[in-house]
């Protein structure tokens, strides 16, 4: 009887010690999700604008959390430790999204003939001249990954791509919508 | 609650209503229409558990879960 008593009080000054720490040290989803290199290629990029349109840590972290939880375990872990997560698009091909600013996108689908022997990559951004500010990375990647697999064909039309076949891709579906239209 | 998050520069700003009591629908749907005129923004419906992202072009006050983000353009 006495044992199990000092068995619970014991336990709960661990707890209480813990949750201390934790209130010391907070989980920092953001750290989880990108690597350190990441996280200073994001700084420098933001080192010459003006403080008000950069978003903030706390702001970066919600969007952390906010892609953590649409992200499946090994999605997030090739996110931390390759700097990318695969995709699948609505047509079922697979694409990269990369965690960086500019060409985010990489088509990573081998059925085509592959005369290109470069990556095959899809350079677009947001358009936050509304919103008066940048959009936290984790933010951007989640809106290519609703948007690749919501509907592909839009995120094709809206992209340029760096490679010719992707260009052709690009012209057929504005003429098939042209024709239908 | 049905949720609706609109992505910018402060992270996700959340807005919530109730499709059975009808709390907060005039507020997510005046805050919808506002945001997707002219395509400024784009919106997604998530399925439960995050799976079956579709477009949304009209607000649709049954849906769980709407993401709200800035259009795209190319780079």
């Amino acid at each position: 009887m006495i044992l199990a008593r000092s068995r619970a009080r014991f336990r709960k000054r661990v707890r209480r010690h813990l949750e201390r720490i934790g209130r010391l040290f907070p989980h920092r989803t953001e750290r989880d999700l990108f690597s350190r290199s990441v996280r200073y290629f994001e700084r420098i990029n933001f080192a010459g604008q003006p403080v008000d349109l950069v978003p903030d840590a706390a702001s970066r972290e919600r969007a952390a959390a906010l892609l953590s939880a649409r992200l499946t375990s090994g999605q997030r872990r090739c996110l931390r430790r390759r700097g990318f997560f695969t995709v699948i698009g609505s047509s079922g091909r697979r694409f990269r999204i990369w965690a960086r600013r500019s060409l985010p996108v990489e088509l990573a689908d081998d059925t085509s003939l592959r005369r290109y022997s470069g990556p095959r990559l899809y350079c677009v951004t947001t358009d936050v001249s509304e919103e008066g500010g940048i959009l936290p990375l984790a933010d951007y990647l989640l809106e290519l990954k609703l948007c690749l697999e919501a509907d592909e064909e839009y995120f094709l039309l809206t992209s340029n791509p760096n490679f010719e076949q992707g260009r052709l891709e690009k012209n057929q579906i504005l003429l098939r919508r042209k024709g239908s239209a | 609650m049905n949720t609706m998050k609109i992505l910018g520069r402060t992270g996700d700003t959340e807005v919530k209503w109730d499709p059975e009591t009808g709390y907060g629908i005039k507020t997510a749907r005046r805050l919808f229409d506002e945001k997707t005129q002219r395509g400024r923004y784009l919106a997604f419906i998530e399925g439960p558990g995050g799976d079956g992202v579709t477009m949304l072009r009209h607000f649709d006050p049954n849906a769980q879960s709407i993401i709200l983000a800035p259009r795209l353009i190319g780079g």
